[in-house]
């Protein structure tokens, strides 16, 4: 797998500083990836409203472990690897106190999700709802490049370092992540 | 559908996610040529990128990107084309009228007796429409219906040209894998 060139030069220099402990160096880190960052928890995840919280546990856990990350250049696919570990940990963590209280939230949703009625501001809502139950509902092997390639316009071969797989299997794993969410939404938005 | 729809969906895929090589993109195009299915499959994916991409950066606080530009400027080259056509008959239709007094002698011949566009020669008439008489509306179902209105040469005279577009519609077809 061929590593993708993101101004090596900088990048080494910005994490050397940074795992000197410099304060600006890591504020910087942090700056630059965060956007991408977020991605990869929400692409895991599959839920927008744990983003934040796992954001800051990523960040914690880069500024512990900054120090172990030995090739700069490696720099995505190390932070890849802190976020979706620290996403996997949460999705954990939610389900356990899921299971525990779903049959609360169960009865106390449902009136609220029919408050609006289907138009207007509304009925945008429901259909980006829609679509982003269509994308929780993809395996997280299909999730995971799909929001990469969307959010972050990544290429084939930046998905496939930063997850650590083949140039044609983030392709297979594309198509089939299209062809699923084709046949979870035909007949619910229009295509 | 001939070409098998594996490789015609990674061919979409690639083509959508910006990854196809020239080779590629010219098979592809051959295709779509050729083959309605395929065109159907693209524009639904096309639509299904967009839709989703859309719904994902607006979760994740992201600016939200131009419409499907390659669609858009499908449909925006038709229009032109129609109303380009448009514009040149109604040149030709008002070019007698517009005409100065010394003909220039690089202007093309005027049109001749026969022609649509000649001008109304001297005891020409023209008969007036029987009372009651309306132009049929005859309107194809899933057509956009424009009027192009160029002012004549004399005040309260308009050439008002009648476009109609065919609309595309997808239309799904389901497939199962």
């Amino acid at each position: 797998m061929s590593t993708v060139a993101i101004d090596t030069e900088s990048v080494r220099q910005l994490v050397a500083q940074a795992q000197q402990g410099s304060r600006a160096a890591v504020e910087r880190l942090i700056r630059e990836h965060e956007p991408w960052v977020r991605s990869a928890i929400y692409a895991v995840m599959g839920r927008v409203d744990l983003v934040d919280d796992v954001v800051q546990q990523v960040w914690v856990r880069v500024w512990q472990r900054l120090a172990t990350l030995e090739d700069p250049r490696r720099l995505r696919a190390w932070l890849y690897t802190v976020a979706r570990n620290a996403a996997i940990d949460a999705c954990l963590v939610e389900q356990r106190q899921q299971a525990l209280t779903r049959p609360l939230e169960a009865d106390a949703r449902t009136p609220e999700r029919r408050r609006d009625g289907p138009f207007g501001a509304a009925a945008g809502h429901e259909l980006q709802e829609t679509l982003l139950r269509a994308v929780q509902a993809l395996p997280v092997i299909y999730r995971e490049p799909f929001v990469l390639r969307h959010l972050e316009d990544w290429s084939y071969a930046e998905i496939g370092e930063a997850l650590g797989i083949s140039v044609d299997t983030v392709e297979t794993r594309l198509v089939r992540a299209r062809r699923l969410l084709r046949e979870m939404l035909q007949g619910k938005v229009e295509l | 559908m001939n070409f098998g729809s594996d490789k015609l969906e990674r061919l979409l895929s690639r083509h959508l996610d910006g990854e196809c090589t020239p080779a590629e993109e010219q098979l592809l195009r051959a295709l779509l040529r050729r083959e309605r299915e395929a065109q159907t499959l693209l524009n639904e994916y096309r639509s299904l990128d967009q839709q989703v991409g859309d719904a994902l950066r607006q979760a994740l606080g992201r600016p939200a990107r131009p419409r499907a530009v390659r669609a858009s400027w499908a449909r925006v080259g038709r229009s032109v084309a129609v109303a380009v056509a448009a514009c040149l008959a109604a040149l030709a239709w008002l070019q007698p009228r517009l005409s100065p007094t010394h003909p220039d002698p690089h202007r093309p011949q005027q049109a001749s007796a026969a022609s649509w566009f000649a001008p109304m020669a001297e005891g020409d008439t023209v008969e007036p429409l029987p009372p009651g008489y309306e132009r049929p509306e005859l309107r194809v179902q899933g057509t956009q219906r424009d009027w192009i209105v160029i002012p004549g040469d004399e005040p309260g005279t308009y050439l008002v040209i009648q476009v109609d577009h065919v609309r595309t519609h997808v239309i799904g077809v389901h497939r199962d894998f």
